[in-house]
């Protein structure tokens, strides 16, 4: 094919691209015989964020070349953001990973392979209890399970923890002591439903488009539908909302609280869903919060939010008295159907725990809940943070399917289920994020107790807050050693001992659970550069080397190997061997394992080979009775939850009091560890930007994305920067008690911070804001607060 | 040389809609599928990045356009304004 039949080609394949989602949009058929098959088409979930859209990928002679939004996927229906349709470039940076590298003095060396495994499992072997595995949200299915089954069935070791902790930690221990198990009720369907959207800190305009568009596309409609922003800083969500509510940083949990209040003041909360479906709850010491807090009565819950008054509420927060009222109006009427959303806004908080529980709880105290458009749903961040990280239960308490190590029952189900020696799982867990690099920075002999951890799929040197402290620190101490298996050099392969190359995306094949429950499968459709290898493999390899080394932990009750893959004929296949990996499907042979461990808590999720055909379903997926799979939209309604038993109308069936009921929290308004003062008088916040993702490892490797958003920057209020002689486009210094960064101030810009308010993107590793970030976290889900702390300004 | 399929969502007056289609349609490199609804899809050829922005730029401007949303981009023409990160 020449150029210019190529360039046609491409044009053709553009618009049946473009023509299908036209055809989706309104709701007309579209004879996909028009599409062009000189390229091959597979589906792949997107590898951004938590929205889980669906791409088609475009393949020709082994490179990706074309993407499309895939025009039969209920989330996206062929549209896609940005990043979306520019997301095949990220396999073609110019500076990929392709060789294993060891450092040997101050200096990486290409090493192979086999030298790369031996070396972590000999390290590993050294000091099995000293060991750490550090893995991702966008980790898939079976990588997370390989990691839980390697770690905490082989190795007897729950230091293990997702990246998931600094972004949905919060959401989780919100759902658990609200529900009583994890993940949202409601799905995307509310979006299409709802009367009210209100974000709580939530940009969605930015971090979740094509979520946000399909709320836009209802208005368009003409369709009844008010868009709140509840916010700290005017974006671009803001300019879209019939309603921006600008609040103080923190006093979320006050004007929740208010709500609530105004409800009971008005009489106008659900007393019949409450009195049957509620029960209320408090912390027993607020001093030492846990996840299950003490039963209280009605008039006790009443007596407590008494002083939340819209009046009170105001002087705390900032909004008006009306804007207040307003909110309160909307709960109080039981007419309209209300969704709430929220992302890093809540969940990154020193009382990240609390705000989820009071948001759920308005909704439960109101009624608005369990009805199409009635629902209180996080969003999240990364593509599998909900399928990988909480489902297969890679935090460092957890197993797979909501199970608990610490819970003996369910220690035993997984080392039944494993055929591994009863008591082999360690019932304390291991240490969570911070406190496990803030180990590994920790001399040994001043308790220090990880010296070795391996981090796969995620990007701790650049993501953690406070990074001297939590990060850098490690490069004074020799006998501390990292392991990081990634795609390009980023700020944490730059102190790595050893680092792995990594396939990435359709390099490899793979599942992704996403915000909405929906469990999304794509095979691997081209092969990684170089030697980059996939990371499930690595850790496949590293436990046979151990095996191999005599750690008896690598065996099961029966002597064999702890991943142990079969052919058709029943003969073992040595997936450890890379030139025998790809002999059987071991990514749906682990997920399959995995499945029948989602059912302890009703997740069951769908089988490998009817994800294979489908762009996601939705658990619980249940067979019917002709042997189709039907997927659930909201848990916990006997219109469309299985599980709940017939006559009910609403069960919560996995209640932390066993009646069936939620509970409906208080937690009162408390300050943040670290409000602004005379010294330090601004509030800092960080967060992501439309054009880029996390850290921008791969992002910023699409020109098309770095060109349009190259640098990191300081959104500054005019007369904040008036007050220091600082003008748009002008350097400044951002100083907080753990160290300043020079940035550039933009001045009404795309986002626009209040007085006394600073706003700092977190993507460019060459500006690295998480240098002084504050890594105070909440007591319960143990999530930093990215989103606030104090800092000061002056001009560079 | 980028080739990107977009969708065009135009207004639900026709009058003015047809305007603008005929007004699309008049661009070089653009090749239009068949209107559904409101929903316009196209797609078009440009020399450079820079020029496939400006294209966006210019149709989103455009009276009897409500939004524009990027379907498809083929990406496998190297940019030579590229560099590294």
């Amino acid at each position: 094919m020449n150029l210019t039949e190529r360039r046609s080609f491409l044009k053709t394949s553009a618009l049946a691209a473009a023509s299908a989602a036209a055809a989706a949009r309104a709701e007309t058929p579209f004879e996909a015989s028009a599409v062009p098959d000189d390229i091959a088409w597979d589906k792949a979930p997107c590898r951004f964020c938590g929205t889980g859209c669906h791409v088609k990928v475009g393949v020709q002679d082994g490179k990706v070349v074309a993407i499309a939004g895939h025009p039969e996927a209920a989330v996206n229906k062929g549209l896609l953001c940005v990043k979306g349709y520019h997301v095949g470039g990220i396999l073609y940076g110019k500076d990929r990973l392709t060789d294993p590298m060891l450092r040997r003095n101050g200096v990486l060396e290409k090493i192979t392979w086999e030298e790369a495994i031996d070396i972590a499992a000999r390290r590993i072997m050294k000091n099995p209890a000293g060991f750490g595995f550090y893995s991702s949200g966008q980790s898939t299915i079976p990588e997370g399970y390989a990691i839980n089954k390697f770690m905490k069935g082989g190795l007897s070791n729950n230091h293990t923890e997702p990246n998931a902790r600094l972004c949905m930690a919060s959401a989780v221990t919100g759902y658990i002591s609200t529900y009583g198990v994890d993940e949202p009720a409601g799905c995307y369907d509310d979006f299409d439903a709802c009367n009210v959207l209100l974000m709580w800190g939530n940009n969605m305009a930015e971090m979740h488009p094509v979520l946000f568009s399909r709320i836009l596309d209802r208005r368009e409609r003409g369709d009844d539908v008010t868009i709140i922003d509840l916010g700290t800083r005017r974006t671009r969500t803001s300019e879209f909302s019939d309603h921006y509510l600008e609040f103080r940083p923190q006093t979320d949990l006050a004007i929740a609280n208010c709500i609530a209040r105004q409800l009971i003041e008005r009489g106008a909360w659900d007393k019949e869903f409450v009195e049957t479906h509620c029960a209320f709850r408090a912390d027993a010491d607020i001093e030492k919060p846990d996840l299950l807090g003490v039963a209280i009565s009605f008039d006790d819950f009443k007596q407590r939010i008494a002083e939340y008054t819209p009046e009170y509420v105001s002087g705390l927060s900032g909004l008006s008295v009306e804007q207040l009222t307003l909110l309160g109006d909307l709960f109080a009427n039981p007419d309209i159907r209300i969704t709430s959303t929220w992302c890093m806004g809540m969940n990154q908080h020193t009382r990240g725990t609390a705000i989820n529980r009071l948001v759920h709880g308005i909704h439960l105290l109101s009624g608005h809940f369990g009805k199409p458009g009635d629902a209180p749903t996080s969003l999240t961040g990364q593509p599998s943070a909900c399928g990988t990280a909480r489902e297969v239960g890679t935090l460092c308490h957890t197993l797979p399917g909501g199970r608990l190590v610490a819970k003996e029952e369910h220690r035993g189900e997984c080392e039944k289920h494993w055929n591994l020696p009863a008591g082999r799982i360690n019932p304390t867990p291991g240490h969570h994020t911070v406190l496990l690099f803030e180990k590994l920075c920790t001399p040994t002999d001043k308790g220090g107790d990880i010296d070795t951890i391996m981090v796969q799929v995620t990007n701790p040197g650049h993501t953690l807050p406070n990074l001297k402290k939590l990060y850098q620190a490690k490069t004074e101490l020799e006998d501390k050693f990292l392991i990081v298996s990634d795609v390009y050099p980023t700020a944490s392969t730059e102190i790595a001992d050893l680092v792995l190359p990594a396939a990435l995306w359709v390099e490899k094949s793979g599942v992704y659970g996403n915000s909405e429950r929906r469990t999304q499968q794509w095979f691997k459709m081209v092969e990684p550069p170089g030697q980059a290898r996939e990371d499930l493999w690595m850790t496949i390899a590293i436990a046979r080397r151990l095996f191999e080394l005599g750690h008896s932990g690598m065996k099961d009750k029966d002597g064999d190997f702890i991943f142990r893959f079969t052919d058709d004929a029943g003969n073992e296949v040595p997936a450890w061997d890379y030139a025998h990996f790809h002999d059987v499907n071991v990514d749906r042979a682990l997920y399959e394992d995995y499945r029948p461990l989602t059912h302890l808590k009703h997740k069951h999720v769908a089988p490998y080979d009817v994800l294979s055909r489908e762009t996601g379903m939705r658990w619980p997926v249940v067979e019917q009775p002709d042997g189709s799979w039907r997927e659930t939209r909201w848990r916990f309604s006997e219109f469309d939850d299985p599980f709940v038993e017939k006559g009910k109308g609403i069960e919560f069936y996995h209640s932390t009091t066993d009646d069936g009921r939620a509970q409906i929290w208080f937690c009162p308004f408390e300050r943040h560890p670290e409000e602004p003062d005379d010294e330090y008088p601004f509030w800092l916040c960080t967060g992501r930007v439309l054009e880029h993702w996390h850290s921008g490892t791969m992002t910023m490797r699409v020109p098309q994305l770095r060109g349009a958003m190259p640098n990191a920057y300081c959104e500054v209020h005019p007369e904040d920067a008036a007050a220091v002689g600082v003008g748009n486009g002008d350097e400044i210094i951002i100083s907080t008690r753990r160290g300043e960064i020079a940035l550039t101030a933009w001045l009404n810009g795309r986002g626009r911070p209040p007085r006394g308010t600073l706003f700092v993107p977190f993507f460019d590793e060459k500006r690295l804001i998480n240098n002084i970030t504050l890594d105070a976290y909440c007591p319960i889900s143990k999530e930093p607060d990215y989103k606030k702390c104090a800092a000061r300004l002056r001009k560079a | 040389m980028p080739v990107n399929g977009l969708l065009v969502t135009l207004t639900s007056d026709r009058r003015r809609a047809e305007a603008v289609r005929a007004l699309i349609s008049s661009r070089s490199g653009v090749a239009l599928g068949p209107l559904r609804d409101r929903w316009q899809p196209l797609a078009v050829d440009t020399p450079d990045v820079k020029s496939a922005h400006d294209f966006h730029e210019w149709l989103e401007a455009l009276p009897g356009v409500e939004q524009v949303d990027v379907i498809y981009v083929g990406f496998d023409q190297p940019d030579p304004t590229d560099t590294a990160p």
